[in-house]
């Protein structure tokens, strides 16, 4: 099968070239806040479904929706073939152009191939197996603006299909200061952290407890937390991309609740020989937050580090894949690419969401935490 | 503009590494990979064995299987069973040295490995 926007766009893999790029072509419209908007204190989140089906034609198809002037942010799950790979090359806004399909030369040097427009472009979007999905602004000085808007996908399946695309819409009379997102744990045993007795487990509480740090910095509450068992089987997942029939099923597992379903394994076994060197992955970036899709979650191993207090990563690398669910990308690659938000562009290396993710590494800037509560998994706190 | 020189760096971090590095970052490399490998943490030095596997360095194999964390004895027989005929008694000494979650990679192993030499049997 033809990969057209080659695997390392799911940031579930690596990217092996390098290239220092300038955020090019910003200049398409007027989407930009002149500054970006205050967040507000508000009482009337709430968040909007809605599903339509889409047909592909020669691997493309394009659409339009409305969106409602009390729409702060937006996300489109694309659900498709398990064997073909999505992408969302264009997205136009009643002000401008969002995500673009044609690269600069430059971009296209970029050794992205296709996906170097919509990467590069100023909401990122990047392509993924079996469907995608895109959050809506994923820079928080884009203005999401009433009207109608268009968007174009394409895939590598070129025979007609129809694809389920869901938006969800994120209401309310401002950007939200501070929300709660329920947090699903779904254990298989690893790490000896049983579903009945992880509230008290001394590394569970640990983790749970840098969570609470992190994400309480950028008035993000994960609350409530909910333990559930899942079978050991899910212990060893031999995909790490989570498209194979064994993540699928993992990701379904969780049968219950909006939020964040966090899945606690023992170790990612694949291919490769040296085991242990990926400590967690999200389904997506952004994850969905309805439970049993197959972007319903993040995957974090306690075979990646040890279990003692001076040096368990468990916490933290949890933290990194919510950032990336919730819509983050890494503030920059091992490549050079820079994520699109103004202020992680001076790059303090104690991020969260460094590709290089270590002891320390738990930063999240203003801008990051708009983002990550633009997010439709987000509820009124 | 190639800008990814420095192997090192990816002692850290918890996503995928690379498939392949050129052979002048894995010299570059070696003597530091070596050092987080004696004396890192658990994710460092399984990163940096990783790494140093990849870019084809011999390996203290035979001291790691000894060593005191169980998944660097695990991934040291790994890389000593890739190489390792399927009716060796390496196998077996393997699973018998390893703690039970390590001990059950090495079966899922021996399965898999098994699997693709019935498979080159069978092949006219």
């Amino acid at each position: 099968m033809p990969s057209l926007w080659q695997d390392m766009l799911t940031m579930k893999r690596y990217l092996a070239l390098s290239i220092t790029m300038s955020l090019a072509c910003q200049g398409e419209g007027d989407i930009y806040h002149d500054q970006v908007p205050s967040p507000q204190a508000v009482n009337d989140l709430s968040v909007r479904e809605h599903t339509e089906q889409v047909i592909l034609e020669n691997g493309r198809a394009q659409w339009e929706f409305q969106i409602n002037s009390k729409t702060q942010s937006f996300s489109l799950y694309v659900d498709g073939l398990n064997d073909a790979e999505y992408l969302i090359t264009e997205l136009e806004s009643p002000d401008g152009v969002f995500v673009r399909s044609e690269a600069t030369s430059q971009e296209a040097a970029s050794g992205l191939g296709l996906a170097a427009a919509p990467f590069f472009s100023a909401n990122r979007s990047v392509g993924d197996h079996g469907g995608t999905s895109i959050l809506v602004p994923n820079n928080p000085r884009l203005k999401i603006t009433q009207g109608m808007w268009q968007a174009t996908l394409q895939s590598t399946q070129s025979t007609e299909h129809t694809v389920k695309i869901t938006r969800l819409e994120q209401r309310a009379s401002g950007r939200p200061a501070s929300i709660r997102i329920p947090l699903n744990i779904h254990l298989s045993g690893a790490g000896g952290i049983r579903h009945n007795r992880a509230g008290s487990h001394p590394r569970m509480r640990r983790a749970l407890s840098q969570l609470e740090t992190i994400f309480s910095r950028v008035n993000i509450d994960l609350e409530p937390i909910r333990f559930f068992e899942i079978s050991p089987d899910f212990q060893i997942i031999e995909d790490v991309t989570l498209q194979n029939e064994q993540g699928l099923n993992l990701l379904r597992s969780a049968e219950d609740g909006q939020g964040i379903n966090l899945f606690i394994i023992e170790r990612f076994e694949g291919d490769d020989v040296v085991l242990g060197t990926i400590g967690g992955v999200s389904a997506a970036i952004p994850g969905d937050p309805r439970s049993g899709g197959r972007f319903s979650g993040v995957v974090v191993a306690t075979s990646f580090s040890e279990d003692e207090p001076e040096t368990d990563l468990l916490g933290l690398t949890i933290a990194h894949e919510i950032g990336h669910f919730l819509g983050l990308f890494h503030t920059e690659e091992a490549t050079g690419f820079k994520d699109n938000i103004e202020d992680t562009n001076s790059d303090t290396p104690s991020n969260l969401m460094h590709h290089l993710s270590r002891l320390g590494f738990d930063q999240l800037t203003d801008q990051q935490g708009m983002v990550l509560r633009s997010h439709p998994a987000g509820q009124m706190p | 503009m190639i800008l990814f020189l420095g192997l090192v760096l990816l002692i850290n971090g918890h996503h995928p590494l690379p498939k392949q590095f050129s052979v002048s970052n894995c010299v570059q490399a070696e003597s530091s990979l070596r050092s987080f490998l004696k004396t890192g943490s658990r994710p460092q030095r399984l990163r940096a064995l990783a790494i140093l596997n990849r870019c084809n360095f011999r390996l203290p194999l035979t001291t790691l299987h000894h060593d005191d964390d169980a998944e660097i004895r695990l991934n040291a027989w790994r890389i000593t069973l890739s190489k390792t005929p399927i009716q060796s008694p390496l196998w077996r000494r393997a699973y018998e040295t390893l703690p039970i979650r390590q001990a059950r990679s090495i079966l899922r192993l021996q399965r898999r490995t098994q699997r693709q030499h019935d498979a080159l049997q069978r092949t006219p």
